[in-house]
């Protein structure tokens, strides 16, 4: 990856500059070092140059012989004083040398010998002391040009070794100060980058997830799609084969209302049964088959929503079923119901369905009983009841009456498709509702129906 | 011959047309047909119950299914309440009703419906095999 290439690159920069500028500093700090080691030596060599030449030293003791000729110890002390501080000369002059530095000592070495030469001549000539103009001539040296030699050689030399150290100095503090910019840089540039590529890997493991979400979702949605167009497919199916098996059943029920017409007078009682038996079969399925339809054209959402009362409606499927009523001596009680958006065609199903159920599951010893009326909805619904003083439905059987085909009785008893509820429930849904049932077995039932308001 | 033979479904056409089959076959003395299982048990509960040569037995029951009626018999009655019992279908057989009657050893066939002439001949010729040895029969 190139940032990591790039990292890598300005890491290695700023290593290497660290380094060199390091190493650099450590020469700089040696060099410093011997320097300062140089001017200590040149502080101290000096010192000893002036002992081994001043009062404690050569011309102290020169002048000790001179005034004490019977001591010969000031003479031999003078002697020994002497070749020190001329060896100390040169050790300065080796000094000055070794740091190729000019190092004119001749005023001071020439001082040195005079001294030396009137010690040889007091050595070799007796000598009289208590000759004071003698003495004095003897120790009488001019010695200020020598004194001024060594000041001036020493302050030169000094300053020519604090000038060498001062620069030496400024690069040591600059080097440090590069290294220790390099290496905070390096540092700062480690850290930040495995911060970046902390947030770099969060971001990647952020976005594969999100991809993962996405992919999962996009699968989702396309088995969503399949599931509806097979739904879809599935429904348009069985809606044809209901259509389909219909009107085949409606030409046999009219073929055997024909024969039944045709043949009435001739057939022996048992062979009337038989037509009747299939006319009753035929009949059977016949309803079958429009219910089939009505469950499948429940599931079609996309109807046409129109405004529809339900009070017109009821009293349209009370018209339809009137025959029932009347042969069921059955009371009906009516509240006023909710008007809403509805398809009206399906509204008329879910009435019907439900009116008829009550009509159909009475009390063979007890007079039915209906009442109808609006409940109270949450918002945006509506809601609605129908309670029977029927047969009721056993507490475990509440789930199994909205299943298609589930059969609670024998034909004999309640004759029906076994599609009843279902649609009524499919319709409900379709209508962004849904049906409960509130019901004990032998003392009536009360099925609400909620519906979306439009 | 079937000396006795019982037919348990709930749909009274169907049952009718049953004995209409049954008794131009000729071949069975006594029919049985109980309109449900429960109905069926408790013929089967009665003291002077006779012995079940063989059943036709509907699956598709209101209240009680046919595999609920096997259970309950078989509860109360081993295996011996039929010598030979057949299952009947409206449908095609589906693997999970075979799994199912494969825990009963008195369900020997299915059938699909309607019922005819040949496959009562064929329970006929069954049961006289069984009866031919006894080894073979189901205790």
């Amino acid at each position: 990856m190139p940032r990591t290439k790039r990292h890598i690159a300005r890491s290695i920069a700023y290593a290497g500059g660290f380094l060199a500028a390091a190493s650099c500093s450590a020469w700089f700090w040696l060099e410093h070092d011997r320097l300062l080691t140089r001017q200590t030596e040149l502080a101290s060599t000096v010192l000893r140059l002036e002992r081994l030449t001043g009062y404690v030293g050569f011309i102290h003791d020169f002048k000790n012989a001179v005034l004490r000729p019977a001591e010969p110890v000031y003479l031999q002390r003078a002697e020994d004083q002497f070749a020190a501080a001329m060896q100390t000369l040169d050790d300065l002059q080796q000094i000055a040398q070794s740091e190729a530095l000019d190092s004119d000592l001749s005023a001071y070495r020439a001082t040195l010998l005079k001294y030396h030469d009137h010690l040889v001549l007091l050595r070799e000539t007796p000598f009289d002391s208590s000759n004071i103009a003698d003495a004095d001539a003897l120790v009488r040296v001019r010695d200020s040009a020598a004194r001024e030699n060594l000041d001036a050689l020493t302050a030169q030399l000094s300053r020519a070794l604090a000038d060498r150290a001062a620069p030496v100095q400024r690069n040591l503090m600059v080097s440090l100060a590069i290294s220790l910019i390099l290496l905070t840089l390096l540092v700062t540039d480690q850290v930040q980058n495995a911060r970046i590529r902390a947030e770099r890997d969060r971001l990647e493991a952020r976005q594969q997830m999100l991809e993962a979400e996405q992919r999962h979702s996009e699968e989702l949605a396309q088995s969503l799609d399949q599931l509806r167009q097979l739904n879809r497919e599935q429904a348009e199916f069985t809606y044809s084969i209901s259509h389909d098996l219909k009107s085949p059943t409606i030409t046999a029920r009219m073929l055997v209302a024909a024969l039944q017409e045709d043949l009435s007078p001739r057939l022996m009682a048992q062979d009337q049964e038989l037509l009747d038996d299939l006319d009753q079969v035929l009949g059977r399925m016949a309803m079958l088959t429009t219910d089939m339809q009505n469950y499948t054209q429940a599931l079609n959402t996309e109807e046409l929503r129109e405004d529809v009362s339900l009070d017109d409606v009821l009293d349209g499927v009370i018209d339809d079923l009137r025959a029932d009523i009347a042969s069921a001596e059955v009371s009906i009680q009516r509240a006023p119901l909710p008007s809403l958006q509805a398809s009206p065609h399906q509204m008329r199903n879910l009435l019907q369905n439900l009116l008829h159920n009550a009509l159909k599951f009475a009390r063979t010893d007890a007079p039915l009983k209906i009442a109808i009326g609006a409940s109270d909805a949450k918002p945006g619904h509506v809601a609605f009841y129908i309670a029977d003083t029927g047969i009721g439905i056993a507490e475990n059987q509440h789930d199994a009456i909205f299943r298609p085909f589930a059969r609670l009785h024998l034909r004999e008893q309640f004759d029906g498709s076994g599609l009843g509820l279902p649609i009524c429930l499919r319709i409900a849904r379709a209508h962004g509702g849904g049906i409960t049932v509130d019901s004990t077995e032998g003392a009536g039932s009360t099925f609400t129906v909620t519906l979306k308001a439009s | 011959m079937i000396k006795h033979l019982m037919t348990i479904d709930d749909e009274p056409i169907d049952q009718k047309m049953y004995r209409r089959l049954i008794s131009k076959s000729g071949i069975v003395e006594t029919l049985h047909q109980p309109m449900s299982g429960q109905e069926a048990l408790n013929f089967l509960a009665a003291p002077d119950c006779p012995k079940i040569d063989a059943m036709l037995l509907d699956i598709n029951m209101p209240g009680m299914s046919g595999f609920d009626f096997l259970e309950k018999a078989q509860a109360a009655h081993g295996n011996s309440f039929v010598r030979y019992a057949v299952l009947m279908l409206s449908s095609s057989t589906r693997r999970q009703d075979q799994e199912r009657a494969a825990a009963f050893p008195m369900v020997q066939d299915y059938l699909a419906k309607p019922l005819t002439i040949e496959a009562l001949e064929a329970i006929d010729k069954k049961l006289a095999e069984i009866n031919a040895s006894p080894a073979q029969s189901i205790s």
